[in-house]
């Protein structure tokens, strides 16, 4: 086992966060697929990214730097990124 | 010269003023022509525009301030206000005051006022002061004047009147009491019924948010770390739930909880209160400030 208590399942996280990120789109999760694009899929804009952050630093208290935001457009991209940051090893 | 410090008021009441004699009793003359375009004349009376008598001794304390040493008399007794002929668009209104001062800090004025014709259309007897006004009560940690330093907004949409409460980084306790007189009571109807006074959704949340505003505020890094010339703008709502209303003569009590700040952005949540009663609360709101060359 690879996997620490603290970071959980990695396929649970997945899950997880893709109800997080569909609530701050306003979709249903099943419409948020691993690579559906936020913005040119989904009509998210650079504040659902910047809520997407929060959600993510208040859920996990793990802070993705600004400069990453352009790199998050995807359910993939922000679950890697919040993986590095929290140094989760999946 | 005399340095004018502005006092609030309901319109410019003298057109002109002037000075007669010149020494003691003092003489002052002013004048003002009734315009149909006046704004106070759409309420007074909406079917029959009457010059407010009250506006009358408005002249009479303005001229007194412009007129008088010192350039900061005002009315602190008013013995008597006859208002015997009434104003009427396109009526022009003469005062003229005669002040005798009483002692170092007080003056009695008698004053007439006439219309164009010459006839008399009020008479007043006041007493004024060039003390100094008592302040505030005190009642908040930041009274009016120091919420409008830190608010960009103006009349009528500064929405807070008063900080009861402020934990700079953490929450803040706003008041903003509704009166009748709100600019978004002015097109009711006269059958309007109890509940069309309920004031509007959109203005409790945008006085909740300049709330949120005020806490940002407080619990941003020092002006000199900052941007210059940066607006707060009020991004997002959300899960903003009414339960409750609030009405002309309620003291709206605004707690607004900071939860996180990212990006430049501030997290909030909210609620609003009248009285015991909460009438609305808010999940989350979003502001950023933003430097004014990316609002372009």
């Amino acid at each position: 086992m690879s996997n620490t208590d603290e970071a959980g399942d990695p396929r649970e996280r997945l899950e997880e966060l893709r109800g997080i990120i569909a609530e701050v789109l306003e979709i249903e999760p099943e419409e948020l697929t691993d690579d559906s694009d936020f913005m040119a899929d989904h009509e998210a804009d650079s504040l659902r990214a910047i809520e997407i952050l929060a959600r993510l630093d208040k859920r996990y208290h793990v802070e993705i730097p600004q400069s990453e935001l352009p790199e998050l457009t995807n359910l993939k991209a922000v679950h890697e990124s919040l993986s590095r940051h929290a140094g989760w090893r999946d | 010269m005399t340095i004018q410090i502005p006092t609030a008021a309901p319109l410019a009441a003298y057109d002109r003023w002037w000075p007669g004699a010149t020494t003691e009793p003092l003489v002052l003359h002013a004048r003002k022509v009734v315009e149909a375009t006046e704004p106070s004349l759409r309420g007074h009376f909406p079917r029959f525009p009457i010059y407010p008598g009250v506006f009358v001794l408005e002249t009479l304390g303005q001229l007194i301030r412009a007129g008088l040493p010192g350039g900061t008399a005002r009315l602190c007794r008013v013995s008597s206000l006859r208002l015997v002929a009434p104003l009427l668009v396109g009526d022009e209104l003469s005062i003229e005051a005669t002040a005798r001062p009483k002692d170092g800090s007080t003056w009695e004025v008698s004053a007439t006022g006439t219309r164009r014709d010459g006839s008399v259309c009020a008479t007043m007897r006041v007493t004024c002061t060039t003390g100094g006004r008592s302040a505030p009560a005190g009642a908040g940690v930041l009274e009016h004047p120091q919420v409008r330093a830190l608010l960009p907004q103006r009349f009528p949409m500064l929405l807070v009147d008063r900080v009861l409460e402020l934990r700079a980084g953490e929450s803040i306790t706003t008041i903003k009491a509704i009166t009748a007189n709100e600019p978004c009571y002015a097109d009711l109807p006269d059958d309007a019924g109890p509940s069309c006074f309920a004031y509007p959704v959109s203005l409790l949340v945008e006085s909740l948010g300049q709330s949120a505003a005020l806490l940002w505020q407080h619990s941003e890094p020092p002006a000199e770390k900052r941007a210059p010339h940066r607006h707060l703008l009020f991004l997002t709502a959300r899960g903003y739930e009414v339960s409750g209303e609030a009405y002309p003569g309620d003291v709206v009590r605004h707690v607004v909880r900071l939860d996180q700040v990212v990006a430049d952005t501030g997290f909030c949540h909210g609620e609003s209160w009248v009285g015991d009663r909460r009438i609305a609360r808010v999940e989350t709101l979003m502001a950023a400030q933003r430097p004014d060359e990316q609002l372009r």
